[in-house]
């Protein structure tokens, strides 16, 4: 792909964003007859506009920017499979641990003990 | 492993665990009922049919499936760990065991298997740069992971110290000369 195809590609992506008519791009402001791209900072509670330029140049880095903002969505959609993947294992461990030491309990108290201050003890006429 | 056959065992599970609770609440004391003492015996031994220990036993068998697939390594390593979890069984006697042993052997085996996982993960992590809530999130699958299997290395422990003192079946035999013979199995 040569430098001309580039820009020709970027133009037909900002013509389909174009087509959105009355819809706000994000970073780009309207200063006199010309579009400038300003970069959003938040600095504690306020947000400031960072100035980056206007024109070609100004047009790919927005581009990026978003696309680098649809990479992050797509690595928080897999970080949220794994996660939901791994409580579905912890889950399934704690219920088998949980079952065991009833069943434990269980097997004990039928045996004559009884916990006292967590500690399992057997009644003395039991011995 | 479908995942019916995994809902299969988690509902039956969950059931198991829900009759259980109920009448340990109830029998858990120095003195209690002598009725609901006998519902929880006729639970466990009463209803053999009902086989209560192969809940515990498919779900602890469904957890450790689910634990070594769902780990980050290669298949091979996968099949290693399975092998070593039967070697670790078999040390801590597994083959010659009572029923509640083994379930607390199997119990303690697939904790340590968790905790070897969280730990090769934990120590990953940490080599990178990662962010306060990160290193604190790890901390705390780590602590969970070895209180989980020091609670199992104990609750077997304790079993087993128990069971020294409480023998499963006695035999009284008569012998000759009017004295009896304890045999204990």
């Amino acid at each position: 792909m040569n430098n001309a195809s580039v820009l020709d590609f970027w133009r037909g992506v900002l013509q389909k964003r174009g087509k959105r008519e009355g819809v706000a791009q994000m970073g780009w402001e309207q200063r006199g007859n010309n579009r400038y791209f300003y970069r959003k900072e938040r600095e504690g509670s306020r947000v400031k506009s960072v100035y980056v330029g206007r024109g070609e140049v100004a047009q790919m880095v927005s581009k990026f920017q978003s696309s680098s903002a649809e990479l992050e969505k797509l690595m928080q959609a897999k970080k949220a499979i794994e996660a939901n993947k791994l409580e579905r294992v912890e889950s399934a461990l704690d219920r088998a641990i949980e079952l065991a030491q009833l069943f434990t309990e269980a097997e004990l108290l039928t045996a004559g003990f009884h916990t006292h201050r967590r500690q399992w003890r057997r009644k003395r006429d039991d011995r | 492993m479908t995942v019916d056959v995994e809902k299969i065992i988690t509902d039956k599970a969950e059931e198991t665990r829900k009759t259980f609770r109920a009448l340990l609440d109830k029998t858990n004391k120095e003195h209690p009922h002598p009725r609901d003492l006998k519902a929880l015996s006729d639970l466990l031994s009463g209803n053999r049919k009902l086989e209560l220990w192969r809940d515990v036993a498919s779900a602890a068998y469904l957890a450790e499936v689910m634990v070594i697939e769902n780990a980050n390594a290669t298949a091979g390593l996968k099949e290693c760990w399975k092998h070593r979890l039967q070697v670790l069984k078999k040390d801590l006697g597994y083959d010659d065991a009572p029923m509640l042993e083994q379930l607390l052997i199997q119990q303690a085996a697939l904790c340590w298997l968790k905790l070897n996982l969280v730990e090769l993960s934990y120590s990953g992590t940490m080599k990178q740069s990662i962010t306060l809530t990160l290193g604190i999130y790890w901390e705390k699958r780590l602590s969970a992971a070895q209180r989980r299997f020091t609670r199992a290395c104990e609750t077997l422990a304790r079993v087993r110290k128990l069971s020294r003192h409480t023998p499963a079946l006695q035999f009284n035999i008569a012998a000759n000369g009017g004295q009896q013979v304890n045999l204990t199995k």
